[in-house]
């Protein structure tokens, strides 16, 4: 699996909420995200990391099952000699979970955990293509009225051409109190696609 | 400060805490059995060297300190006043204090330099001191005047009689001082160690070494050959030869080692480096294409790469081996201040500290071993008339010792005190209700009682120990490094400790058993037995605990794939495998799918949000690259929940345990 395409964002549709500049000089949310990323798919959403936090991408291999760990946890892999759980990002949303494919990779990623650096794979469904993402082109992650759906670890949603990319803030997944209920209430259909009104 | 300054100040906290490690050596040989005349060089040249160069540096607390009590060991060599007693204990606190002063450098490094310490003991240590110095002058104005006139003209008899004798002993004493130089550095760090046998190359080291630790004015370098011309034994010969023997006990026979600082991370990369390619080496040989291929050269090429790789983990993990000696000099010391403050006199044999262990596992070990010099000082040693009363000799000895075991090491400590009582073990232990009323248990069962935690039969709280808070702690330590605590004693003739260590922290032997579809390790130090178990071996208590027994032993039984909560496995009773281990004293049955091999593996951190788990002492890479878990032992009781109500089942196997081998009693005797 390699990181071939590189696209630069040409939209330059403009979004309420990302593309008015504060008059502050502080840096608005599209300005502090903006940048490239790692986009992959789960299910049918397309989600992405800060290609900064990615170490790199290894195909699926053997998996070791640690018992007694919440059911995202898939286990530990031997990478080159060392031991680096695994998420299930699948599980860790709350869909369900799905046979692996032969494009199913685990995108291994540095992130922080309270203090300490951390090393750790995500099992994704596929790996889609680095972007380039503009400020403009970020909007501020979704509220639900009724505040059932904790989307803490969505930092923004970025648009590329037509498509609605969710970037997600990787060190409060692994850091937030992990449990699938926290999230809960997202299947992989129910996820705010749709959200934004272009 | 600049970096330059901190650099030079490190080093000379890290030197002069070398010097005061040896002046503690030193000390307390002469305290056990009154030291050499070369002893007293060396304690002497310690403190000079240290007055140098913090002179130098400007530490006018510590130069001057070092300054009094040179001029008292001064004194000493002259042989105008010998060491023992109150200005032995003097110097003591002498070396005492410059730690202290040495501590707050160390902390003040990080800021400013101060010349000035927090030491409100000092002008009273020093006068302390002075005092010595004056008793001795008073003491020898007060002395016959003919008789030193006598002394005096003998030496110079002797004297010229002896000068060719005489240059020979400062060679000696030069190439002997070099080697303790360089023995001083080797303590440092780990390092890589190239061993420069032979007196010839001690010597050529002393031209480039000893120039600056022979500073002394030429005055005593006229005194020192005097002293050994009138030395009693009358030829120079016989005195060079000891003369040239380094100061340390087993020192002499080591040689010369030249060695390399090393940075510690470096060394743990390296180790890790090599870990891996243990790994990759186990992974390439076992591969079944290769064992597919009949040819000979290739298998001569895997064998000759096993070899190599195993030759590279051995040196790997000596590198990170240092010698036991720097903490059992430390543990020495430690016992005569506490010997002191419990007005005991403890005389203390170290053996075997040349027995090399991790270098982190010395670290951690320090701690547990303070703690059970205490006890046997403050506990284990009779006060010095109720030794006398038994016979005993009035001062008490405890022998600290290590040595290899298979691939531990041990380290031994035994006092000839009054040994543990089990009757006092066993009723405190029913005043707390640790065990009922009309239960028995065997002698070893009642020692295991004083690792309980809040655990103490001390009559009173003493300034050192007693409060019932150590050996639980002491326990706990060690089995953190997986290690053993044992413990033996005889009933007035003293009790011995026996910590079994592992060598390294990184490397253990495990046992790869089969549970389901997942590869599990156990520590083979934890294992007693496996055993291919036969239907009546099990047996149900209350319809849901399961008991095993072995040999009329009954053993709380615990399931591994259900405390795991992994898929059903074959584990009907018959398949499987009965894996007895031992954990936190107590054996338990724990059944498992398959014990397919033992290996030695390298234990990995699970890392990041897994690193919490108590259940998994970590992971590690199998021969197959797959990654096996390895079970925290100790934790498993507790995770089949039955942590609590396996000590009533414990009970009653003791009981049954009684009553077999009462039965069986009666079977012999009728």
């Amino acid at each position: 699996m390699s990181l071939t395409t590189q696209r630069t964002s040409s939209t330059n549709h403009s979004m309420n909420a990302a593309s008015g500049g504060s008059p502050s000089g502080e840096l608005t949310l599209g300005q502090r995200l903006a940048g490239k990323y790692m986009a992959f798919k789960l299910a049918q959403e397309e989600y992405a990391l800060e290609i900064l936090k990615v170490r790199e991408i290894i195909g699926l291999m053997q998996i070791t099952h640690v018992p007694r760990t919440e059911p995202h946890i898939r286990g530990v892999i031997n990478l080159r000699g060392r031991i680096i759980p695994v998420l299930d990002l699948r599980l860790r949303f709350g869909m369900d979970s799905a046979e692996p494919t032969d494009q199913t990779v685990i995108i291994v990623v540095q992130c922080r955990r309270g203090h300490e650096e951390t090393t750790m794979g995500l099992l994704v469904d596929e790996v889609l293509e680095v972007l380039s993402i503009d400020a403009e082109d970020i909007a501020p992650q979704p509220t639900f009225g009724d505040g059932s759906v904790d989307t803490g670890f969505i930092m923004g949603i970025g648009k590329v051409d037509s498509r609605v990319v969710f970037l997600l803030d990787i060190d409060f997944i692994i850091s937030g109190e992990s449990s699938a209920t926290e999230f809960g209430g997202f299947d992989g259909q129910a996820l705010p696609a749709g959200f934004i009104t272009e | 400060m600049s970096e330059e300054d901190l650099a030079i100040l490190t080093a000379f906290v890290q030197e002069t805490e070398d010097g005061l490690n040896q002046a503690d050596q030193i000390l307390l040989s002469i305290s056990n059995d009154g030291g050499s005349e070369d002893d007293i060089h060396a304690l002497f040249r310690v403190f000079h060297t240290i007055k140098g160069v913090a002179g130098f540096l400007d530490f006018s607390d510590i130069s001057s300190l070092a300054h009094t009590t040179e001029t008292l060991l001064d004194l000493a060599r002259s042989g105008s006043l010998v060491l023992e007693g109150t200005p032995l204990d003097v110097v003591f606190d002498a070396t005492a204090m410059m730690r202290t002063m040495l501590g707050q450098l160390s902390q003040a490094e990080a800021g400013e330099t101060s010349a000035t310490f927090e030491v409100p003991e000092l002008p009273e240590l020093l006068a302390r001191i002075l005092r010595e110095i004056e008793a001795v002058h008073s003491a020898d104005k007060m002395s016959d005047p003919s008789e030193s006139v006598v002394t005096s003209h003998a030496a110079s008899a002797s004297a010229s009689g002896f000068e060719e004798e005489a240059s020979t002993f400062e060679a000696g004493a030069e190439a002997s001082e070099a080697e303790v130089e360089v023995e001083v550095e080797a303590e440092v760090e780990v390092e890589v160690e190239v061993e420069v046998e032979a007196a010839a190359a001690a010597e050529a080291e002393a031209a480039s070494v000893a120039p600056p630790a022979i500073s002394d004015p030429g005055t005593s370098t006229a005194s020192e050959s005097k002293r050994t011309a009138s030395a009693p034994s009358g030829s120079g010969a016989a005195s060079a030869a000891p003369a040239s023997l380094p100061l340390g006990t087993t020192a002499a026979k080591t040689g010369t080692k030249e060695t390399l600082k090393v940075d510690v991370e470096r060394v743990d990369s390296l180790f890790e480096i090599i870990g891996e390619l243990v790994i990759v080496e186990s992974m390439v040989t076992h591969l079944p294409e290769l064992a597919a291929l009949s040819s000979p050269r290739v298998r001569n090429y895997l064998s000759q790469l096993t070899k190599i790789t195993r030759d590279l983990q051995d040196i790997g993990m000596r590198m990170r081996m240092v010698p036991l000696r720097g903490l059992f000099h430390k543990t020495a010391r430690a016992a005569r201040d506490i010997s002191r403050k419990a007005k005991k006199r403890v005389r203390i044999e170290i053996s075997g500290e040349a027995a090399e262990m991790d270098r982190s596992m010395v670290e951690q070990i320090g701690d547990p071993l303070v703690h059970l010099i205490r006890n046997a000082v403050d506990h284990g040693v009779e006060s010095e008339p109720a030794r006398v009363q038994q016979g005993k000799p009035p001062v008490a000895t405890i022998k600290l010792s290590a040595y290899h075991q298979g691939s531990s090491v041990v380290i031994e400590l035994t006092d000839d005190g009054r040994g543990l009582d089990s009757e006092a073990i066993l009723k405190k232990a029913r005043d707390i209700g640790l065990v009922g009323p009309d239960q028995n248990l065997p002698e070893s069962e009642i020692h295991e009682l004083i690792f309980s935690p809040g655990f103490s039969t001390a009559a009173r709280v003493t300034d050192v120990s007693g409060r019932g808070v150590g050996m639980d702690v002491v326990k706990k330590n060690v089995e953190a490094m997986r290690g053993r605590v044992l413990v033996s004693t005889e009933p007035g003739r003293g009790t011995t400790f026996r910590m079994v260590l592992p060598l390294t922290l990184a490397i253990i032997e495990g046992m790869v058993v089969r549970c389901g579809t997942e590869h599990y390790i156990i520590p083979t130090l934890s294992i007693v037995e496996s055993i291919q178990p036969d239907a009546e071996a099990f047996h149900t208590v209350r319809g849901s605990s399961e008991i095993f027994s072995v040999r009329g032993e009954v053993l709380p039984l615990i399931r591994l794939n259900r405390v795991l909560g992994t898929s059903a496995s074959a584990t009907s009773s018959a398949d499987g495998l009965v894996v007895v281990i031992e954990s936190m004293g107590r054996k338990v049955a724990l059944m498992v799918d398959d014990v397919l091999t033992q290996q030695q593996v390298v234990i990995k951190s699970l890392g990041g949000m897994l690193s919490e788990m108590t259940i998994f002492a970590g992971a590690a890479i199998l021969s197959d690259g797959r990654v096996g878990l390895i079970i925290n032992v100790d934790e498993l009781e507790v995770a089949a929940g039955r942590g609590v109500r396996s000590s009533v089942l414990a009970l009653a196997a003791h009981r049954l345990n009684a009553a077999e081998v009462a039965s069986k009693h009666q079977g012999a005797l009728s």
